[in-house]
């Protein structure tokens, strides 16, 4: 009796035991990155805001832990490249600006094999953004997860036509409404450093100038620049005087109050979302989104961000998983509900409610945006821009002086860090 | 003989054990000040005869000997930011000074009101200078702040603060004598309680009037500590960034563009480490001899007072 009893129990431990081994099999075979941390690093706001609402999702299918750890614009470039460059392998994920994409590719890994591997279709993105945004140089360093052209809102009750096709025929509508007694200024621009280079950019590039030309030879001296830079001292006429020190928040919030009659801004980071509220907005109805003046060539600035993993990153399998969710159709569209995000993938924009709205102008601007150099001197050039059209526009600076300023600033850039063998300019 | 050499030596032993335990209890912060603010300096003086920018792929170090220096003379914003930081540090602490030895003067009773104002001049100091940044950018806008909501009270038109050049220097520097007179004001007070009193009644009885007590008593007696407030107060003033920063962000232009400022963005928005190497090093430079200068002044007028 004793042995039936000690051989049932023991039966039964073992069969409870293979249970358990089985039971655990599964579950780490649903979730093979149980046990392992991922670290993601985002700009702060809408993009960060999305990763942390993704965190609770991903983890339970991935049984790993996720830090969502994020970081204002103006800090973001220096934290990753210091993390890169000193191959810390901090970050497990990282969001990128697209115009840092060429400076941070040797440190990134090459995706192409994780794309094959899941069949990831990478022509399901706007072409013209996948130029700018993740690719680099014919590989993949990052899939791209937004993107906004700069556009410009205007007051349809006050300029019912829509916007000029010219940079003069624009500044004559910006005469015809601009009423500063009544409250209205004609134009509200973001100007701050920081903002104010990019303004000048989108100027210059539709005016048909460039920083420089396909092989690197600075070519700001020119007839567009000049054009580019008269445009906007004349234009701050129309602005409130206060447009120098005012960020992109300041600049939609004017437009929101009515007291402009055209905002130039990221329309995404605040405007359209609140645009239609009666709480926020004093515009209700009264407002739609136009192209720039297309002038000679039409482009725009583009602002893109793609989510790259770091080549010392140590969870690189869980990181992919990550971007994969992250990018993904769903979680696109649920960004844009809750967020505003602007989806770079083409079918984002061919679904009900998006198509066949004001949404259709910012679809067409993505097609031509461009973004600045996306090699490491960018940054030192989009700098000096920021600052040598602000003494001009302020007066501190003439017309000639600023141009050879400009001239000597991207050369000086330029020759500390020269774009490597081979590469060509052709973000202008 | 002998016992006489004992009697010496014993002196000497004492004075020797003391020198080496002084040196031995020295030793760990002689360590940590070492590895933590020597080598980085020794290191920076290295590397500021070099052209190394690591944002670069495979970037290595190239001699560049006087390179980083000579290009100091030919850079015009560095021009312009020095220019605009000696003007900040000059006028922003001579007023901080003058304001705050006034207000320490009233805040100097042992009334309950003097602690009171005292508690809330602390306000500003304790403040993130992020915040303050940030929080006086929304005040002095030309259109919605409330600085010129209330200066329309008395009939000045709005005022372009923050995007008119003439104004942002102004603008800058009066938000950090807001911020700081609160400091020079409670050292200031301080130093005022700690004065001799019967140096006052003697001067009194002796029917000096209040302002004769100030400028022959007050003011000779405080000086060495007015120097010292002064030195602490330029070497910080020199080193602005977080106000200005988040104010103006050096702009517009160059207006407010500061050296710190300038220094950040050539070491961590350009990554040039040789060139940012050499400003650190002549920054640093620049900065000892003031102080030498604010330390030999201080022992002068210390012996003077004496």
């Amino acid at each position: 009796m004793r042995k039936k009893f000690v051989s049932a129990l023991l039966c039964t431990t073992m069969i409870a035991s293979l249970g358990t081994f089985a039971f655990a099999d599964d579950a780490s075979a649903e979730k093979p990155f149980e046990g392992q941390k991922l670290t993601v690093l985002y700009m702060s706001g809408v993009y960060a805001d999305a990763a942390n609402s993704m965190v609770d999702e991903f983890e339970e299918a991935t049984g790993a832990t996720v830090e969502v750890i994020d970081m204002p614009y103006s800090e973001l470039h220096e934290k990753i490249l210091l993390d890169l460059t000193s191959q810390a392998g901090t970050y497990d994920v990282i969001d990128v600006a697209s115009q840092w994409d060429g400076e941070f590719a040797p440190y990134l890994t090459d995706l192409q094999e994780n794309i094959d591997k899941d069949g990831f279709d990478m022509s399901e993105y706007i072409d013209n953004v996948l130029a700018n945004s993740g690719e680099w140089q014919g590989h993949y360093y990052g899939i791209p997860n937004a993107s906004t052209p700069q556009l410009f809102a205007y007051r349809t009750d006050l300029l019912p036509d829509g916007l000029a096709d010219t940079w003069e025929g624009f500044r004559e509508q910006l005469a015809s409404v601009n009423d500063p007694d009544n409250g209205v200024y004609g134009d509200s621009i973001s100007g701050i450093a920081g903002q104010l280079g990019g303004v000048f950019d989108y100027v210059l590039w539709s005016m048909g100038g460039a920083w420089a030309d396909e092989d690197w030879n600075v070519t700001i001296d020119s007839e567009a620049t000049r054009n580019a830079l008269e445009h906007l001292m004349a234009v701050q006429e129309y602005c409130d005087p206060n447009w120098l020190n005012w960020g992109t928040d300041q600049s939609i919030q004017a437009f929101l109050d009515g007291s402009a009659a055209v905002c130039e801004t990221w329309p995404t980071l605040g405007l359209t979302q609140a645009a239609d509220d009666p709480e926020q907005s004093k515009v209700v109805g009264k407002w739609a989104l136009s192209t720039i003046p297309y002038d000679q060539t039409g482009t725009t600035l583009l602002s893109a961000w793609d989510c790259s993993i770091p080549a010392f990153s140590k969870n690189q399998e869980l990181a992919w998983e990550w971007i994969k969710m992250y990018t993904s159709m769903d979680k696109q569209n649920e960004f844009y509900e809750n967020y505003g995000i602007l989806s770079p993938r083409k079918e984002f924009w061919e679904q009900d409610g998006i198509k066949g709205t004001y949404m259709d102008q910012v679809r067409e601007a993505l097609d031509t945006a461009n973004m600045w150099w996306r090699i490491p001197a960018s940054t030192q050039v989009d700098s000096m821009l920021n600052t040598v059209v602000g003494s001009y526009l302020s007066g501190q600076e003439d017309l000639e002086t600023t141009i050879a300023d400009m001239q000597a600033g991207i050369e000086e850039a330029l020759e500390a860090a020269p774009p490597e063998e081979g590469v060509k300019n052709y973000n202008r | 003989m002998k016992a006489q050499n004992k009697a010496n030596g014993a002196p000497k032993m004492k004075h020797r054990n003391e020198t080496v335990w002084s040196w031995l209890f020295m030793l760990p912060t002689m360590i940590f000040l070492g590895v933590t603010a020597l080598l980085p300096l020794l290191y920076s003086v290295y590397l500021s005869f070099f052209k190394y920018k690591i944002n670069l792929p495979n970037a290595v170090p190239t001699f560049n000997g006087l390179g980083n220096y000579i290009k100091m003379f030919t850079d015009k914003t560095l021009a312009v930011s020095t220019g605009n930081t000696v003007l900040f540090a000059v006028i922003s602490v001579a007023l901080e000074l003058v304001i705050g030895i006034i207000v320490a003067m009233v805040l100097c009773s042992d009334m309950l009101w003097a602690k009171i104002c005292t508690t809330i001049l602390l306000i500003p100091m304790i403040m993130a200078p992020v915040a303050i940044g940030t929080t006086w950018r929304m005040m002095l806008d030309g259109t919605t702040g409330i600085i010129n909501y209330l200066l329309s009270f008395l009939g000045i038109p709005s005022i372009n603060w923050l995007s008119n050049p003439k104004y942002a220097m102004p603008a800058v520097i009066f938000v950090n004598v807001w911020q700081l007179v609160p400091w020079v004001a409670i050292i200031g007070a301080a130093g005022l309680k700690a004065l001799p009193a019967d140096c006052f009644e003697a001067a009194r009885i002796d029917g000096a009037k209040n302002s004769q007590i100030f400028a022959k008593i007050v003011l000779p007696m405080i000086s060495p500590l007015l120097v010292i407030i002064t030195m602490l107060r330029f070497v910080d003033a020199f080193k602005v960034f977080d106000t200005v920063y988040t104010m103006t962000n050096g702009g517009p232009g160059t207006a407010t563009e500061m050296l710190p400022n300038y220094i950040y963005k050539q070491g961590l928005k350009f990554f040039d480490a040789g060139y940012t190497a050499a400003l650190a090093v002549m920054f640093v430079l620049i900065m000892t001899v003031v102080t030498l200068i604010f330390l030999k002044l201080r022992k002068f007028v210390e012996e003077k007072v004496a």
